[in-house]
């Protein structure tokens, strides 16, 4: 199934701004979002911009990219670029919201 | 054995006021809201839990002191209504936890198709005139119920991990993690609650009075327990909310 437009920004905001790779790109951000427990088919722009902060700058430096601090901070000045995006489906979290009123 | 009696009576008597009342307002609440997952989850917990099940346990329990044709009748209008129930149940998790999967269809499709055939099997051996259950479609009947609940607990336990990660970053609400939780142990209590109804095929009842009884016993706890952990998921009383947004603050 197709991951998030945020997902996929990220992972193509990743790649330019460092020396990753495609691959290599998509597998840091996969690893920073099961971290923080999120679905890269559902995940937004509001959770990214926490990734960004909380979670994405210790997955670069594991992997040797300086700076991984302002890299981060960089994208997630950008972040408002990441097009809405609609979906026919609630996620889990938010039926679950309404079903404890 | 008075006592378990009496037990399993409170139990099935709070376990049906619970889910009579969480369905209702679930019903009430896809009203407001126009969404599916709320109607779905409410019309399974009224179709199944204040019409399948009693009527199906009415029709086996009176069976030896009502009309067999009658029993029959009761039964079926049991298994119709748990049918539509495990049809809701099914499509719920489908919907809310993979919407997009393939397999999960067919999952659904298995899910339906068991106590669909159940039906058909019962109708041919003439359960439905003289509410005796036949073996081998039982079997059948239970493996739906069963599948349908394993699947609500794993799809519960793997969210309520996810959560605890979000929760962690203050990118979830502790109560709403905590509802996966609270759901996931219902669905578990609710395997033990199918699974009571094996015993008393299997059993003699006056060789194995004592395992009934215990049987009976661990129904009237997993009834209880599923009572109140469908309170605290879907009507959460303030001074719970209060303790888990506290218990929540002292482990940050």
């Amino acid at each position: 199934m197709a991951t998030s437009t945020a997902f996929e920004w990220l992972c193509g905001e990743l790649e330019s701004s460092t020396e990753l790779d495609r691959l290599a790109s998509r597998g840091t951000v996969r690893i920073a979002l099961k971290q923080a427990g999120l679905d890269p088919n559902a995940a937004t722009a509001d959770q990214l911009s926490v990734v960004l902060q909380r979670v994405l700058p210790g997955e670069l430096g594991n992997r040797g990219i300086d700076a991984a601090d302002g890299v981060c901070s960089a994208i997630a000045g950008r972040i408002s670029q990441i097009p809405a995006e609609t979906s026919a489906h609630d996620s889990p979290e938010a039926v679950f919201q309404r079903l404890g009123g | 054995m008075e006592f378990v009696i009496v037990a399993q009576g409170l139990a099935g008597a709070l376990y049906l006021l619970t889910v009579l009342i969480v369905g209702s307002r679930l019903v009430m609440l896809a009203r407001r809201t126009k969404q599916l997952p709320e109607l779905l989850l409410g019309g399974g917990l009224l179709l199944g839990g204040v019409l399948g099940g009693p009527l199906e346990a009415s029709a086996i329990s009176l069976r030896a002191e009502i009309e067999h044709a009658i029993a029959g009748k009761l039964l079926l209008a049991g298994k119709i209504a748990g049918i539509a129930a495990l049809i809701c149940h099914a499509t719920f998790i489908r919907r809310v936890f993979r919407p997009h999967e393939r397999w999960a269809w067919w999952l659904v499709a298995f899910i339906i198709a068991c106590p669909v055939a159940t039906l058909f099997g019962y109708g041919a051996h003439g359960a439905f005139a003289t509410s005796e259950i036949p073996w081998n479609w039982f079997w059948i009947d239970l493996s739906a119920r069963i599948t349908s609940s394993t699947w609500l607990v794993v799809e519960g336990a793997i969210y309520y991990g996810m959560m605890k990660r979000r929760l962690r970053l203050g990118l979830a609400e502790p109560l709403v993690t905590n509802r996966f939780l609270l759901w996931t142990m219902a669905g578990g209590l609710s395997i033990v609650m199918f699974l009571t109804s094996v015993p008393p095929m299997l059993l003699d009842p006056v060789a194995d009075a004592s395992l009934l009884t215990l049987d009976l016993f661990v129904f009237s706890i997993a009834g209880v327990g599923i009572s109140a952990l469908y309170f605290l998921t879907f009507l959460p009383p303030e001074s719970f909310r209060r303790w888990i947004g506290e218990t929540s603050e002292a482990v940050s």
